[in-house]
């Protein structure tokens, strides 16, 4: 078992390694970021200009050669410094962890939306199989894959917001706030949740331990939840969690639409901003979460399952 | 005996499902044909669009901006689904866009594709160290968001058409490679394989000749579905304003443009949106149609 969680630790790390290591020096090849930083201001003379272009090189580090630089940056990184923005003049560090708890607030509750509606959702129709509610249930989910998100919260937003004035248009503040864009994140989630708890427990259900299950006379309830909902429920986190790296894709893009405070928004300002410090962060930021998570994930199979330790 | 006897049961139900008439089989494959003729449409609309288009996408007609859909409002001159803040006539601007928004997807998903399928044949067929660098350059590829890393390399290297179409395209080969890498890795070890090695084939004449017909189906299904996730990654990046600028926008773009007008004018956003829904929509049911039909075993597998 060590054997196996160690060259998982190991395997992880180097992934990490190699994320940072692409990014950086993508930033390179893209060309000069000390250009992007300087205040060009009508009122400034080109010689100051000049000066803060130097002057920000040598900060940076630019001036030297770019191998040094990336063993710079380790170096600092290794102190938790990534550089400040360019646009806010505080450390990169400080405005992603200032957003953060935002992102991770959205993040849960759309998992949540997305496990109790799509749980029910595909239990439904799998027991109502080829019925009107199977029916719904499957129009639900295509809509839920082939709806653009963005285009989405617009909607909500016009119906829920201009229209009937129920729940704010964008912004946080109250509860209410984070309603429209949770929902609109956990569509994706919602739509594969309910198409993989559909199969699952269509397969399930044509299992023998099912056909015992009644059998012994336990009521239909026992049957479906401790049964058949139990054996398929490993499947279904499966999914949740593999569906992370879309999700926070979606992420970027819902925070935009409802002008939320987290780090995908961050992340679109920076960008517009060319403040290339955030973006680095962020990216550097999800790839670790996704990472990690993905690590977790197969440290609790290993547990559960012992075959895979010996894989 | 009895062996004969199932053959003769196997071709008499065959010929029962041929006589069971062109109705019985279109109803079959129902869903199959209607994401045929959805793609089929937009191929269309993308291949004579300028044509079809019943008014210049382009031109400004400031006398009617906001025009109702026509079977809102039947007055003359207002386009068939109505005209834009500018005055500009929907139906046509969403004819002409669908050409930007599928030579898009489709080059994007040729380059993932061919990429995929070369690195996935070398790392499935020579092993190793190759295989280990290949696909661990894969996994870290998977380990970052796909559309927060697309956003950092468009805003680090600029956008455009071919730039948005190279990144599409690399970004989405880890998928096709890890398929046929796993395809290879069983078909290597067959008897037609070893058969033809023993005959003196040399790699490259096995793995194009022997190994790549053999595993290529579930590549053209899985192309047919990613289709419509680059279409949809397309245009959240024209929403975000990192999408190919042009004259003649992307419906991603007609969506993120129509954002400061959806109170005045829902129609300026939600016909965009159903095109992008619609192609999304028949690549899926097309994919999952080819599946069925290429390849029997897997009926019904994905989710």
């Amino acid at each position: 078992m060590s054997a196996f969680v160690i060259r998982r630790l190991l395997q992880a790390a180097l992934v990490v390694v190699s994320v940072v290591t692409l990014v950086f020096f993508l930033i390179r090849v893209s060309g000069d970021p000390a250009s992007l930083g300087v205040n060009l201001d009508d009122f400034r003379s080109p010689e100051q200009i000049k000066a803060e272009y130097e002057d920000l090189r040598q900060r940076m580090g630019l001036d030297r050669h770019i191998l040094i630089q990336y063993a710079q940056f380790w170096q600092r990184a290794a102190r938790g410094n990534f550089g400040y923005s360019f646009r806010y003049g505080v450390p990169a560090t400080d405005l992603i962890i200032d957003r953060l708890p935002n992102s991770l607030r959205l993040g849960a509750l759309a998992a949540l939306i997305g496990i109790t509606a799509g749980l029910p959702l595909g239990v439904l129709a799998a027991l109502n199989r080829g019925t009107i509610i199977d029916n719904i249930a499957t129009t639900v989910s295509v809509f839920g894959i082939v709806v653009p998100q963005f285009w989405l919260g617009i909607m909500l937003i016009i119906i829920f917001s201009v229209q009937f004035g129920i729940l704010p248009t964008s912004g946080t503040g109250s509860w209410r706030h984070i309603i429209l864009p949770a929902v609109t994140l956990s569509t994706g989630l919602v739509a594969t949740v309910a198409r993989i708890s559909r199969s699952g427990m269509l397969e399930a259900l044509s299992q023998d331990y099912i056909r015992t299950a009644r059998a012994k006379g336990l009521s239909e309830r026992l049957v479906i939840g401790r049964h058949a909902l139990r054996n398929g429920s490993i499947s279904i986190i499966t999914v949740v969690v593999s569906s992370l790296p879309h999700l926070i894709g979606t992420v970027v893009v819902v925070e935009v639409v409802f002008a939320w405070p987290g780090v995908g928004n961050l992340m679109a300002q920076a960008v517009a901003n060319r403040d290339y410090p955030v973006v680095f962060l962020d990216v550097i930021l999800f790839g670790t979460v996704t990472v990690l998570t993905f690590l977790v994930m197969d440290l609790m199979y290993a547990v559960i399952d012992p075959r895979i330790r010996h894989r | 005996m009895s062996e004969l006897a199932g053959t003769f049961d196997r071709a008499s139900e065959r010929r029962a499902a041929q006589r069971a008439g062109i109705w019985r089989q279109l109803w079959i494959h129902r869903l199959g044909i209607i994401g045929t003729t959805l793609m089929l449409a937009f191929v269309i609309a993308a291949l004579f669009g300028p044509w079809i288009a019943p008014h210049d996408p382009v031109a400004i007609d400031l006398d009617n901006p906001y025009a109702q859909p026509v079977w809102l409002d039947p007055a003359d001159g207002r386009g068939i689904l109505g005209k834009d803040n500018l005055g500009r006539d929907i139906l046509s601007r969403i004819l002409v866009g669908s050409r930007n928004s599928l030579i898009i997807a489709f080059s994007a998903v040729l380059i993932g594709m061919v990429s995929g399928v070369a690195l996935g044949l070398i790392t499935g067929y020579r092993g190793g160290l190759v295989d280990d660098v290949i696909m661990r350059i894969a996994d870290t590829q998977t380990a970052i968001p796909f559309l927060v890393l697309l956003i950092a390399v468009i805003a680090f290297l600029g956008g455009g058409l071919v730039n948005m179409i190279v990144f599409l395209g690399v970004g989405s080969w880890v998928g096709f490679a890890r398929l046929i890498r796993g395809e290879v890795l069983s078909i290597r070890e067959r008897d037609y394989v070893q058969a033809a090695r023993a005959l003196g084939a040399g790699d490259v004449r096995v793995m194009f000749n022997h190994i790549l017909p053999n595993s290529i189906q579930p590549v053209i299904v899985a192309a047919s579905l990613s289709f419509g996730g680059v279409i949809l990654t397309e245009a959240a990046l024209s929403f975000l304003g990192l999408g190919v600028g042009s004259i003649v926008p992307t419906w991603g773009k007609m969506v993120a443009d129509s954002r400061d007008y959806v109170t005045v004018a829902w129609h300026l956003s939600v016909f965009p949106a159903v095109a992008i829904m619609l192609v999304v929509l028949g690549t899926n049911l097309l994919g999952d149609w080819l599946r069925d039909v290429l390849d029997p075993r897997l009926k019904g597998r994905r989710g």
